[in-house]
């Protein structure tokens, strides 16, 4: 991949993360690459077990990778003293998934808001206005501010993380599955929210999800992971015609109303998904591929060599990590 | 800044705080009032009880009951210093801890745990050893000694408050620690602390007035409880009385702050679902059958090869203290043998409910009532407990399939439980049914997983293993509540061509409750939409998927939920404005007309019946256009 | 760990202000014979020699010798452990046998919400009978049982009439707290979803509560249990001394009375022992009864 861009707000190169240490530790991510510039949204897809809250966390700087480098506005984290940290990490924001434990449930939400805006000191009288604007900005009442999270329901408590993370002033955004817990009126309001302020401040986004849908409805790009790796990268037009098997059948898995998702798939599918820690060899999706060695038995390769990330589609730009892409025939 | 508003302090922290200033005033008055009383020496010595002397006197013929009135205040000085002593450092100790340093927090835990494992008695004897007994040595003592109590406490707490994200996402704000921990650790851990602290408090002074006793504590001429017991524990073959006034006094103090911890731990802790129900609940759940249908006919066969399900007018409200809460408002409908009817609402519609009073499941402290429960020519809404018929021919499958095995049994078990109980197979034929059952829904190696048990499956497996358990008896019908909710999509759509398999190929009657409608448009072949109780519209399939739908709520629930053809800029969602209605909410309007773009006068004032409408049904007026043309508002 | 209470045992008896030696001697020896007795009793050399004596006895089994007596503590340590060991796995028994059966009925009960006289009565009679600390209940046992009915002996000894007092005594209070919790975890396991899952196969209630309750109850509650035994521990302290048993409780207050920092020594020494074995234990025995303890394997 190219040189970082003081352009772009974030380019995660080859990072390699995970948890623990020495011989109890857990790889989760292996080998992602990827970039996010203002206005413009990645998303980044996979089912539990991809690691793809991990690598929100890598992106958003909260942990760090043990291989490969996380570059935020050009400058590379791991070479930044605490003070010029500190501050890169305000540039990005995390919403994480839980809206419960993400609000300080003794603190009123305007003692929240006003702590993220100044947080080397306590809050004073002046803060208030810029309280209110923010809390107008994701639609709540100005007296809001008085009261305390416990007293709002789900989608408020949503819209209050979402204030708090724009109260920073962030040029990005990483948002991890903000919305699986609210229903469908709610996520509809949430996803309008954030693309509106997108084009009011040209925003870059990353949007963590498991629902198909809402990543093409929000992404420009996107990347599916699997069992820590990028099965897929590529615009959101790779989801109409994926290249990569596992894209295909995360499309296929989506319970739309014709029913269509009914149909019998090789038995193979049914295998669960292995363990991010401990993944099989070769490519990691072979022991489930429809497509596969277990399907197609002479593509023994697939269960031995683990396929690069490859240019792969043909009219738009679509990198996949297969050595049997699908073509527009099968897709 | 901690307090709920609206809700009433328990009695127990009244009594019990009520207890406790008693026992202050009199530990602040007495000594001024009747220091000279207690201190006076009489000949009437060991006396039992009199006019006089109350509580009798001791073997200096000083009268006990005065002597126990002047020493509260030692005594209960001593223990409030003590638990201070405890509390401060056994709670900066805990806390700070965890807001430094890793290896602090790593070593700092490890301490505290020996630390607490020391029965505490015994290292405040320790500390009396090191220096001499008396009124300080003794404070200290006691106080050292439950400080490990309070620093665990405070470390648990501490340590569980700073995984969570509100303070992860401060500390990487750059907020200075000391922050950190005032604003953001210890208010929130304040509430089990002083909960410990009141339970500390009478514990202190049972310990203080225990090692008194010892003749550890209090040294002559000063006195407290304890050693006023120990003086009447000697001469108890004689005067026994003399040991009652400082025991009553130990043990008043000790419930009173007792009474208090536990009341601040009701007022501030959310109730065990068991309580609140038992608490309020007047009524015991029982079915109240009313008028149509003949009752009691179990074993009518006749509607069973055309209906599996028929339900007439069903009703759930809650037993609360606000009263009868309404929370399913006359919910009506039909399972045909083999059919999969899709219920479809928001949380809150009442759509789980439903489903739970049908298979007679509601959690005690729920009220149901219906004029027509049968499954399978069983009549559910007869009074008494549902025939055991019920467990064979019903199955259900729950949603969270982690919490539904029971994790101390295994699979095999839990798997064959109902036929060895209901259809007393033998264990060797059951075991070979559930291998059977495993296997047919494509669990891997199913011979091993009889032995396992739950958390050794991934979620995947146990939802399987769940739907396997639910159909080993062959029931007639099949209730799954949000079967796939918690799942990856993947396995999701596995799960549910599961359930279509099953209903293809045995005929099984399929009940599908979700909140994603196109889950349930996938699966099902008539679907039901809930809202607020009340079931708003019945309608085939194949109307939901072309579009075909009349009610406005499930014209807005499709609109908003994202499928392929929602695009950001040209076809961007729809979201409801507002929230679904809370159950205590809805009175006799329609339960949709605040959010209701169809809304009209008549809305607000009488909520709208389901009636025929094509090939399904509907329950809006704005819908229902009258016959008669001189019907207009 | 054990290292660690080791070393504190030491460190602590020796920061001890006064002089042993002329605590022995009274007030009236000359300082001739008070060197001398500190001589003998090794008070003279550094700290750290005596540390290392003290542990190469330790790893002899030699506590050393009494100040006040010059008996070898060991000894005395391992007459009167027994005593204390039998008050307190009888006090165990009596919280054990209170409050399994009581606390899973008050639970039974509340969750179904019925009999709800009963469950105050419960609830009432822990909060009181939790209060009562283990000297009141053993003065108020002596004087209603060994007093004034006069079936029970004053003084407490081994067997079965020696120790049935005392051993109520230590218990009754921790058996009230128990039951709480006994209780309060059978309603939280009676609102789990398995729970439900067992009710909707209409199981007799026998088999419910054997089969899928208990298991369940047991595992939470034994960890507190065997925390209580080192609890009880504590409570054999003051309740030895209420009843004149001639255990561990009464030796450590004698031995403070008299100064005599060996005995205090030997004594925590062995009750830390003790605790820790017990802790250990309970660890152990926990991941044995959970299966999920025993199984690492990702769920």
């Amino acid at each position: 991949m190219s040189e970082p861009s003081s352009q772009e707000l974030l380019r995660v190169a080859d990072v390699t993360a995970g948890y623990g240490a020495g011989s109890r530790s857990a790889r989760v991510l292996r080998g992602i690459s990827l970039a996010v510039s203002p206005g413009r949204t990645l998303g980044i897809v996979g089912e539990s077990g991809s690691g793809k809250s991990t690598l929100a966390r890598v992106m958003a700087g909260q942990l760090r990778p043990s291989h490969g480098a996380v570059f935020l506005g050009g400058r590379d984290l791991g070479s930044l003293r605490r003070q010029d940290l500190r501050r890169a990490r305000r540039q990005t924001q995390l919403i994480p998934q839980d809206h419960y434990s993400s609000l300080n449930p003794r603190m009123t939400v305007g003692e929240t808001l006003a702590e993220a805006i100044n947080p080397r000191r306590s809050p004073r009288r002046g803060d208030r206005a810029r309280v209110n604007e923010l809390l107008e900005t994701v639609a709540l009442d100005a007296d809001a501010g008085r009261r305390l999270p416990h007293e709002f329901s789900g989608g408020q408590r949503q819209r209050i993380a979402i204030a708090r993370a724009l109260a920073v002033q962030p040029q990005l955004i990483i948002a991890d599955e903000i919305t699986s817990a609210l229903d469908s009126s709610m996520q509809a309001e949430i996803l309008n929210l954030l693309l509106r302020l997108q084009r009011e401040r040209d925003l870059g986004y990353v949007i963590v999800t498991h629902d198909l849908s809402v990543a093409q409805y929000m992404c420009d790009e996107i990347a599916v992971l699997y069992l820590g790796r990028i099965a897929e990268h590529g615009s959101t037009r790779l989801l109409a015609r994926p290249a990569h098997p596992y894209t295909e059948l995360l499309r296929d898995s989506i319970p739309d109303s014709s029913g269509r998702m009914l149909t019998e798939l090789p038995h193979t599918v049914a295998a669960e998904p292995g363990d991010a820690g401990n993944p099989p060899s070769g490519c990691p999706f072979h022991p489930r591929c429809p497509h596969g060695p277990q399907v197609v038995t002479d593509r023994t390769i697939c269960g031995t060599s683990l396929p690069p990330l490859q240019l792969a589609g043909e009219a738009s730009v679509i990198y996949a990590a297969c050595h049997f892409p699908l073509s527009r025939a099968t897709a | 800044m901690i307090a709920r508003r609206g809700r009433k302090l328990p009695a127990v922290l009244i009594a019990g705080a009520a207890l406790l200033m008693v026992m202050i005033l009199v530990a602040a008055i007495a000594p001024i009032l009747w220091g000279s009383k207690a201190a006076a020496l009489t000949s009437d010595i060991r006396l039992g009880h009199s006019a006089r002397h109350l509580l009798g006197t001791d073997s200096l013929g000083r009268d006990v009951f005065y002597r126990t009135l002047v020493a509260s205040r030692l005594s209960m000085l001593m223990a409030l210093l003590a638990t201070a002593l405890a509390v401060a450092i056994g709670l900066i100790l805990g806390a700070g801890i965890v807001a430094a340093g890793r290896h602090a927090r790593a070593t700092g835990g490890r301490v505290i745990d020996l630390l607490v494992s020391y029965p505490p008695i015994i290292i405040a004897l320790a500390i009396t050893a090191i220096f001499s007994p008396s009124r300080i040595s003794v404070v200290g003592a006691i106080g050292l000694a439950f400080c490990p109590q309070f620093a665990r406490l405070g470390n648990t707490l501490a340590a569980s408050v700073s995984a969570k994200d509100y303070v992860t996402s401060t500390r990487f704000l750059g907020v200075s620690r000391v922050r950190l921990l005032s604003r953001h650790i210890l208010p929130n851990i304040a509430a089990p602390i002083l909960v410990l602290a009141s339970v500390g408090f009478a514990t202190s002074t049972i310990a203080i007035s225990g090692l008194s006793f010892l003749g550890l504590g209090v040294q002559e001429p000063s006195y407290d409880w304890g050693s006023l017991l120990a003086a009447g524990l000697q001469d108890l073959s004689v005067n026994p009385i003399e040991a009652t006034g400082p025991a009553i006094a130990i043990l008043l103090t000790g419930l009173g702050a007792g009474l208090v911890g536990d009341g601040l731990a009701r007022y501030w802790e959310p109730r065990l679902p068991g309580i609140s129900a038992a608490r309020a609940g007047k009524r015991r759940p029982r079915p109240q059958p009313q008028g149509t249908g003949s009752p009691a006919h179990d074993g009518d066969n006749t509607g069973r090869d055309r209906t599996v399900a028929e339900v007439r007018d069903l009703r759930v409200s809650a037993t609360g203290e606000r009263g009868g809460v309404p929370l399913v408002r006359g919910v009506s409908l039909d399972i045909g043998a083999g059919e999969v009817v899709g219920l479809v609402g928001e949380s809150g519609s009442g759509k789980s409910l439903t489903a739970m009073a049908l298979a007679r499941l509601l959690p005690p402290g729920l009220a149901w009532s219906a004029d027509r429960l049968v499954i399978n020519g069983m009549n559910l809404a007869a009074p008494g407990s549902p025939p055991a018929r019920l467990a064979t021919e019903v199955g259900i499958v729950f949603q969270d399939p982690t919490s539904c095995f029971n994790p101390a049994l295994r699979i095999g078990t839990q798997l064959t439980e109902v036929l060895r109980v209901h259809k007393k197979v033998d264990r060797k034929t059951a075991a070979s049914m559930a291998v059977a059952g495993l296997r047919e829904v494509r669990v891997p190696a199913p011979e091993s997983r009889l032995s396992q048990y739950p958390h050794e499956l991934s979620g995947g497996m146990r939802q399987r293993a769940m739907i396997a358990m639910a159909l080993l008896t062959e029931p007639a019908l099949l209730i799954a509540d949000e079967p796939t909710t918690a799942l990856d999509v993947t396995v999701q759509a596995d799960v549910l061509r599961l359930l279509h398999r099953i209903n293809t190929d045995y005929g099984t009657a399929i009940l599908l409750i979700s909140h994603d409608i196109n889950v349930v448009a996938t699966l099902s072949h008539r679907v039901c939409v809930m809202y607020g109780g009340r079931v708003v519209e019945e309608v085939a399939v194949e109307d939901l998927r072309a579009g075909r739908v009349q009610h406005p709520y499930t014209k807005a629930l499709l609109a908003a939920a994202p499928d392929r053809s929602a695009h950001r800029v040209t076809n961007p969602l729809r979201p409801l404005p507002g929230r679904p209605p809370r159950p205590g909410q809805i009175g006799h309007e329609c339960s949709f007309a605040s959010r209701c773009p169809l809304v009209m006068a008549k809305c607000r004032a009488e909520a709208p019946q389901l009636t025929t409408h094509g090939s399904g049904r509907v329950a809006c007026h704005a819908v229902q256009i009258p016959v008669a043309v001189g019907d207009e508002q | 760990m054990l290292a660690a209470v080791v070393l504190l045992t030491f460190m602590i008896v020796r920061w001890v202000p006064g002089d042993p030696a002329r605590n022995i001697l009274g007030l009236t020896a000359g300082p001739a014979q008070v060197a001398q007795v500190r001589q003998e009793l090794g008070l003279t050399n550094s700290i750290w020699q005596q540390f290392g004596h003290y542990i190469s006895g330790l790893a002899r089994g030699d506590l050393g010798r009494s100040f006040v007596n010059q008996q070898p503590i060991a000894q005395m340590i391992g007459q009167r452990l027994s005593l204390t060991a039998e008050l307190a796995i009888s006090a165990l028994v009596v919280v054990l046998v209170i409050g399994f059966p009581l606390g899973i009925l008050a639970g039974w009960l509340q969750h179904h919400g019925r009999a709800r006289g009963f469950g105050f009565g419960v609830a009432t009679g822990s909060s009181l009978a939790g209060a009562l600390p283990e000297y009141i209940t053993g003065t108020l046992l002596i004087f209603v049982f060994a007093l004034t009915l006069r079936v029970l002996p004053v003084q407490g000894g081994p067997g079965f009439t020696g120790m049935a007092l005392p051993a109520l005594a230590v218990g009754l209070a921790p058996a009230a707290v128990f039951t709480r919790l006994v209780r309060n975890e059978t309603v939280s396991v009676l609102s789990q979803e398995y729970i439900a899952t067992a009710m909707s196969k209409r199981l007799p209630g026998i088999r419910l509560i054997l089969r899928h309750v208990l298991p369940n109850v047991a595992t939470s509650t034994l960890t507190l249990g065997g925390l209580l035994l080192v609890a009880l521990l504590g409570g054999t302290v003051i309740t030895e001394n209420v009843f004149n048993i001639s255990g561990l409780g009464t030796g450590i207050v004698q031995a403070i009375v008299h100064d005599d920092y060996p005995a205090v020594q030997g004594i925590l020494l062995v009750l830390a022992v003790i605790a820790v074995v017990i802790n250990l234990s309970v660890d152990i025995t926990l991941g044995l009864l959970d299966p999920r303890v025993l199984s690492k394997r990702p769920s």
